[in-house]
């Protein structure tokens, strides 16, 4: 073959490939981004920090797209979202809620809706946040985002017997702070 | 072995249901998916947010949400205005943006704030998908989102890559004249580039480099400000406390 036919071949290779990366990149995304910021949100950063800690992850992904086992995606990326989160909820801020959260409009529904299910996920945050990161993170997955013991297992790679256990504990926990909250509300009532 | 052998369901109260609930439905916005995709040079296609979650069988999310108790918790919390204890204030995150824009190093260096992430809901010209059914913020996070550019496509990532690191090899070096022309040419073929933060970083460290460090604390101490969550930290504290 000549030189520039080697090349041209080359090029040729080199460009199909950049494009089968660029398919697995969106497919990644398509496929796992909501879930790697609904996962960001429930280990503890604001709106804002999971979203640039999203975008971070991915990006890794994308430097390491070679690296990554086809069929792996979701474990790297939620590897990835674990380290980045665990590294930034150690500098973050301190979140706390907006005195003014009742004016805000929305076009989603009724404002009191917004209110409520904003007042909720800030509730579920404070919750969460009292558990342990072992609990918690099972607890997320198969309670919020609906996956079996077997695929939590999985991608927290601990036996499926571990992670049972995990969620035994974090329901329970889960249930026991609820329940406190319910009380202090209704002896809110009795006293208002 | 199933998971209803594993972990025995139990029926989760009204307030449990709903507050499962409240943050399964948790999304990000469409403007945060549009920038994650431009950073990553894919195309903007079709942003519609994918379907949420499934409860798993047995899970706490699928029992009420079966019986449609959903409607009833939410009303719970709508009679209990203000009893999530005292609703403190918020500390409102300064809006990031993953590429600030930064003049070329001969003007006065400053790190202006990224004027796209100020403003509410930038139009996302590129965008048909209807708006995110995410509550609240998503709208108002526009960041470095926006209109799609020109020319950007599936090599420029590779390419910005090429660049930072070249940049990055330059400061290595010592080689802060190289870095910052290498940097120049950065922010003027990406001016919204995926490695805006990388690029800002490597230029204060440049600038230190090149031993005018007054300048570079003050863009640092800017940098931290703008970005108090970055993976820099570290490296932005050490220059911005000289």
């Amino acid at each position: 073959m000549s030189a520039t036919l080697e090349l041209v071949v080359s090029n040729s290779t080199q460009r199909i490939r950049a494009e089968a990366s660029m398919d697995r990149l969106e497919r990644m995304f398509n496929e796992h981004h909501d879930f790697i910021w609904r996962l960001l949100r429930r280990l503890g950063l604001s709106s804002g920090s999971a979203d640039d800690a999203a975008q971070h992850v991915f990006l890794v992904a994308a430097e390491r797209l070679d690296d990554i086992r086809a069929g792996s995606e979701r474990s790297f990326l939620f590897g990835t979202a674990l380290r980045i989160a665990r590294s930034q909820s150690r500098n973050a801020r301190r979140w706390v809620l907006e005195e003014d959260m009742d004016v805000r409009r929305s076009d989603a529904g009724r404002p009191e809706e917004l209110v409520d299910q904003q007042r909720a996920i800030a509730l579920m945050g404070r919750i969460l946040a009292g558990m342990a990161l072992d609990l918690r993170t099972v607890f997320v997955l198969s309670e919020i985002e609906g996956m079996t013991m077997p695929e939590v297992a999985a991608l927290v790679d601990i036996p499926v017997g571990t992670a049972a256990s995990r969620l035994r504990r974090a329901r329970e926990a889960f249930r026991a702070e609820v329940a406190r909250v319910e009380v202090q509300w209704k002896a809110g009532i009795k006293t208002s | 072995m199933s998971d209803l052998k594993l972990v025995p369901p139990h029926e989760p109260t009204e307030l449990e249901q709903c507050l499962l609930e409240a943050v399964a439905k948790e999304a990000p916005s469409a403007a945060q998916r549009l920038r994650v995709r431009q950073a990553l040079g894919l195309p903007s296609g079709s942003i519609a947010p994918p379907p949420a979650p499934v409860a798993a069988p047995g899970g706490m999310l699928t029992k009420l949400a079966a019986a449609g108790l959903a409607a009833g918790a939410l009303a719970l919390l709508l009679v209990l205005p203000g009893r999530l204890g005292k609703a403190p204030s918020r500390v409102v995150e300064p809006s990031v943006s993953a590429a600030a824009p930064m003049p070329a190093p001969s003007a006065p260096l400053l790190l202006e704030p990224p004027v796209v992430a100020e403003k509410a809901a930038a139009p996302v010209a590129a965008s048909k998908a209807p708006a995110s059914p995410s509550v609240k913020k998503g709208a108002a996070r526009v960041t470095s989102g926006g209109a799609e550019q020109p020319g950007v496509g599936r090599g420029d990532l590779s390419e910005q890559l090429r660049l930072i690191e070249s940049a990055r090899a330059a400061v290595a070096t010592r080689n802060a004249d190289g870095a910052l022309a290498t940097l120049s040419t950065y922010r003027q073929r990406f001016p919204r580039g995926a490695f805006g933060q990388e690029a800002s970083v490597l230029q204060i460290q440049a600038i230190d480099l090149q031993g005018d460090h007054a300048r570079a604390a003050a863009q640092a101490r800017t940098f931290l400000a703008r970005h108090p969550n970055s993976p820099h930290v570290g490296v932005m504290q050490r220059i911005a406390g000289r």
